[in-house]
């Protein structure tokens, strides 16, 4: 009997010790961001990654140097192109990378106790075009995937993945390039005239620059820290470029400043720069100073006329990577306009018997966005059928065979995703039709989209019980 | 190397399977646990959720493959469950072994043997290999090996023959070698083992070997026996095994009784009168009983019983007196278990009365066929309640025991066997079924009396059931056989004579057997003393004389 006693007492320890081996997340809160770029440098070997928050919506932005296989201006110019498509094939490295930082979000985010529903990967190529691919995607999706409560395909529908041009990347890389190398100790006043239209002068580059650019030497394991960096177009092709840097160095002599060094390491200086594009990629024309040296050799913050009110106005300028807050609301919405628009590429029905198919959903949640203070979604559409006129009145929209048929399968679409996701921030679904601007409405409540999904109601009950406010 | 360094290295050989797989499984839980540590939280979580139900689809897996591999794959009927016993758990000493006194002797010269065995080693004297016990049932072959064991303060396995025996040929030589396999483990670790084999003549009969060359399945089991008691595999490890048997010694192969094997042959008995007088003294000191019981009165009351039958009667009169709400047992309590023994719980079944009548007549007539004609028997019971398979019973038994019967003994035998026959004969002039166990009995001792013992009138001598029948002479065959029916008409025709002459005291008895039921032994002679009939085996019965004082019996 004692050897039955040990015997269970040493196995109920070992399990214990099992179960709480597995009581602590690996990423606390405060660690997610740098775990992720952790884990995309040393694994991946992918560098240089952001990582933002925003609420409860993390933002990651990947440079990359070559998002797609061709040179899509090239290709353009040269007239081979088949279809648009092979165009837009990723380059297969990028779509490595891309794959890897996805999982690395997704690995980093189901095991932390940060509350996080959103995740949202920014890929950008920085080194030619700017093209961005923009993925957007729900965490507890990425969960139920994982649980095999949905499937791959469901689970790849539910991924929002957008084409952007990133305009501030392009701006920006002069810039960024110039203080990279710097920082790098690969830069010198010759090497540095390549980021400029014309060669490097105190009024080009403002005295504090060409300072900077001229004594590299005589600086020592040279950290620069862009702050931030922020640009917007300008005039004439031309974009202003702004820049936050701190510069720590220490100088040839240990211990002992420099007498050509004008400020001391650690100083936090900024710089406009204006850029422009020259030979296939933008460069610097002119640099204007925030700071200056005085007689006394201080630095000191040039007097900006109070009217420009810049810090309020740079908190405007876009950066390269921006990320705004995501809500469920609005990002289903997006979901159910890409799955509308799939929809209607591949049914058959469709194709044959509707000339124009107009569907955009939105989602309103702020109160001072909805008249009635409530949330809801807003579906705005408009069809053309092969056999209506073009002055028809929203009745007759309304009852057309082939109409009734196209709405039945949005209605259901949005019924099923709503469902789905078990999302109930939402008071009512409002129907607008488009050529009558926002006045006529139809109004559906939940309870009878979910009479709709369950087949108890069908869509000319569903849209004959809530009659337009106004025809 | 010592006897902790061995005990040790003992268990460890016995064990490794055990140890290396616990240390295998330790090891892999610690892995998993480290596995676990360094794992992410997501995966980790989700793994510990799905442990469980993996380890029970684990677990059932283990299970039917274990069922399997050791069912059929590993020769699991050749695997024995028997776990050792350490000597002093036994805990039967020599002073529990009651009744046998001669046998206890032999058995402790064994014990002596065994504890010397270091000392004849050095003489270059052979240690004792194996002791036979041959006796009846219940006579306390078993019970001696135990305490062979517990003087030796060896560990003691014990299996019974018939679990070596299975339909699978090589099942049982299996078993025997995993049986001495283990045996030599133990006295390895602690310098000795008995092994006790009971109702060794299950796989210990005369080996059988057919034409092609072959045997059955016992041949090769009791073939294994043979080598691992002195074969050319044989150790050096002191081994001793005991057997037990009921059967008579020539039924055992030979090559198991010969020297180097079954080397002591115990032969244990029944107890005679002094051995059941310390039984019942001994069995007695075990309960509650009346002090007045007279141990030397039942000891001849039980003559023929084994220390088996004499335990059992004691706890039957116990379960008696709890029955009848009694603190102690007295000799009410034992005559009556004795009887319930014996001759078997009463019947309730309702006799018509001309069965009835014919039954009374019928054990009237064994009555005194066996009062007037037996040598050494008395009637101690006769009764027509309905017992067991009988509608009545005449119980009798000698007063002593007597190890050889001669002729009259065993006519009389017969004779008391077809008294019922004939007194119905006699009585009603037709039979019953109730004859046929009598005739059983009568043609048994008759066959035997001319087959065996050449007793028959006819003057052929020698044991004729020797010999293979296809063998003998069909003449002889059937002068034999005349020979037995002789015999049966001759005891016949004895007791016709002696009911005729007899046939007031017949009549007479057959009318208390009615009025009455039953009759004891002080009645019977009483009734036999009326008509002035003394016992002829010069008994006299208690009775009550004149001056009020009885004749002690």
């Amino acid at each position: 009997m004692m050897k039955y006693k040990f015997q269970i007492s040493t196995f109920l320890i070992l399990c214990t010790l099992l179960i709480f081996s597995g009581c602590d997340v690996s990423y606390p809160e405060e660690k997610v961001a740098s775990a992720i770029k952790e884990i995309c440098l040393q694994e991946y070997k992918i560098e240089n990654v952001e990582v933002k928050f925003a609420g409860k919506t993390v933002g990651v932005f990947l440079p990359l140097k070559k998002l797609f296989a061709m040179d899509i201006r090239q290709e353009l110019l040269s007239g081979n192109i088949a279809n648009l498509e092979s165009l837009f094939e990723p380059e297969p490295e990028a779509m490595e990378q891309l794959e890897n930082v996805l999982f690395t979000i997704s690995r980093v985010l189901l095991s932390s106790d940060r509350e996080i529903d959103f995740y949202l990967l920014q890929a950008t190529d920085v080194e030619s075009t700017g093209l961005q691919l923009v993925l957007m995607g729900y965490v507890p999706d990425v969960r139920r995937v994982r649980l095999w409560d949905i499937s791959r395909t469901e689970y790849r529908k539910r991924v929002l993945h957008e084409l952007k041009f990133n305009r501030s990347v392009l701006w920006e890389k002069p810039v960024r390039q110039l203080f990279t190398l710097a920082a790098e100790g690969k830069l010198n006043f010759e090497s540095a005239g390549q980021f400029f239209t014309k060669p490097i002068t105190p009024e080009i580059a403002s005295p504090l620059l060409y300072h900077f650019l001229a004594h590299l030497e005589h600086k020592q394991n040279i950290r620069i820290e862009l702050e931030d960096i922020r640009s917007r177009a300008y005039k004439n092709n031309q974009s202003l470029v702004y820049i936050k840097m701190k510069e720590t160095f220490e100088p040839m002599t240990p211990g002992k400043l420099d007498a050509e060094d004008l400020y001391p390491s650690g100083s936090v200086l900024e710089y406009m720069f204006i850029v422009e594009p020259a030979d296939k990629q933008f460069k610097i024309v002119q640099v204007v100073p925030f700071y200056y040296i005085d007689e006394t050799k201080t630095l000191k913050k040039v007097p900006l006329p109070p009217e420009l009110d810049l810090d309020r106005n740079l908190d405007a300028w876009p950066q390269r990577f921006h990320l705004e807050e995501i809500t469920v609301g609005d990002f289903l919405a997006r979901q159910l306009n890409r799955r509308v628009q799939q929809m209607l590429l591949s049914d058959e029905r469709i194709h044959h018997t509707v000339r124009h198919a107009q569907v955009n959903f939105t989602f309103r949640e702020e109160p001072e966005k909805t008249a009635d203070q409530q949330p809801h979604f807003s579906l705005y559409f408009d069809f053309i059928t092969k056999g209506m006129q073009k002055d028809r009145t929203l009745k007759e929209v309304i009852s057309d065979e082939d109409v009734l048929y196209l709405m039945d399968l949005i209605l259901r679409e949005f019924a099923v995703l709503i469902r789905s996701y078990r999302f109930e921030g939402y008071q009512y679904l409002e129907l607008i039709w488009e050529p009558a601007g926002s006045t006529a409405i139809l109004k559906i409540q939940p309870a009878q989209l979910g009479q709709f999904r369950e087949r108890k109601m069908n869509v000319s009950t569903l849209l004959g019980s809530n009659p337009p406010l106004r025809f | 190397m010592s006897n902790s360094y061995r005990r040790f290295k003992m268990h460890y050989l016995n064990h490794r399977g055990k140890i290396f797989i616990g240390l295998a499984a330790l090891i892999l839980i610690g892995l998993t646990i480290w596995g676990m540590g360094s794992l992410e939280s997501y995966y980790r979580n989700i793994t510990l959720a799905t442990m469980p139900l993996q380890m029970l689809m684990v677990a059932v897996n283990a299970i039917i493959f274990v069922y399997l591999y050791s069912a059929v794959l590993r020769g699991g009927f050749g695997k024995i469950n028997q776990k050792s016993v350490k000597g002093s758990d036994v805990n039967v000493r020599f002073a529990d072994v009651v009744g046998i006194d001669e046998a206890k002797e032999e058995a402790w010269e064994v014990v002596q043997l065994i504890k010397d065995h270091a000392r004849i080693k050095q003489i270059g004297g052979r240690i004792l290999r194996g002791i036979l016990m041959i006796g009846p049932p219940g006579c306390g072959k078993t019970y001696l090996a135990k305490a062979i064991a517990t003087e030796a303060e060896l560990p003691f396995l014990s299996m019974s023959a018939s679990e070596f025996v299975e339909i699978f040929v090589g099942v049982g030589a299996s078993r025997v070698r995993s049986l001495f396999k283990k045996a030599r483990s133990l006295a390895y670790g602690f310098g000795g083992c008995i092994v006790f084999i009971d109702e060794l003549d299950a796989m210990g009969r005369n080996r059988v070997f057919n034409q092609f060359g072959g045997g059955s399945e016992t041949n090769s089991t009791q073939n294994q026996l043979l080598v691992e008691m002195d074969g050319l595999n044989s150790q050096a490890q002191n081994v001793i095994v005991i057997g037990a048997t009921n059967a008579q010694e020539d039924v055992l192969d030979p090559a198991l009784l010969r020297p180097g094997r079954f080397d002591r042959k115990v032969y244990i008995v029944r107890p005679g009168l002094e051995g059941r007088e310390k039984l019942f003294t001994y069995y007695l000191g075990k309960v509650k009983h009346d002090a007045s019981i007279d141990v030397g009165h039942l000891a001849r009351k039980a003559v023929g019983k084994s220390p088996a039958e004499i335990e059992s009667i004691i706890k039957e009169a116990a379960l008696i007196a709890t029955r009848n709400g009694k603190d102690v047992i007295s000799y009410k309590e034992i005559t009556e278990a004795i009887e319930r023994i014996e001759l078997g719980v009463k019947n309730k079944i309702k006799m018509q009365d001309s069965e009835k009548e014919m039954t009374a007549f019928h054990e009237a007539g064994h009555l005194l066929a066996i009062y007037f004609l037996h040598p050494t028997d008395d009637v101690f019971k006769a009764s027509i309640i309905p017992r067991k398979s009988s509608l009545g019973v005449v119980h009798h038994q000698p007063r002593e025991e007597y190890f050889s019967h001669d002729r009259d003994k065993l006519l009389a035998d017969i004779k008391c066997a077809v008294a019922g026959y004939v007194a119905e004969k006699v009585k009603k002039g037709v039979t019953t079924t109730g004859v046929s166990a009598d005739f059983t009995n009568a043609m048994k001792v008759a066959h035997f009396m001319v087959w065996k013992l050449g007793m028959g009138p006819s003057g052929y001598i020698g044991d004729y059931s020797s010999i293979p029948e296809h063998e003998l002479a069909e003449t002889i065959k059937t002068k034999l056989n005349e020979d037995t029916n002789q015999i049966l008409k001759e005891c016949m025709t004895d007791v016709e004579q002696l009911l005729k002459r007899e046939s007031v005291v017949f009549e007479r008895f057959a009318h208390e057997l009615l009025t009455r039921q039953e009759l004891e032994f002080d009645e019977i002679e009483a009734i036999f003393a009326e008509y002035g009939k003394a016992n002829p085996r010069g008994f006299e019965a208690k009775r009550t004389l004149p001056d009020g004082s009885t004749n002690n019996s």
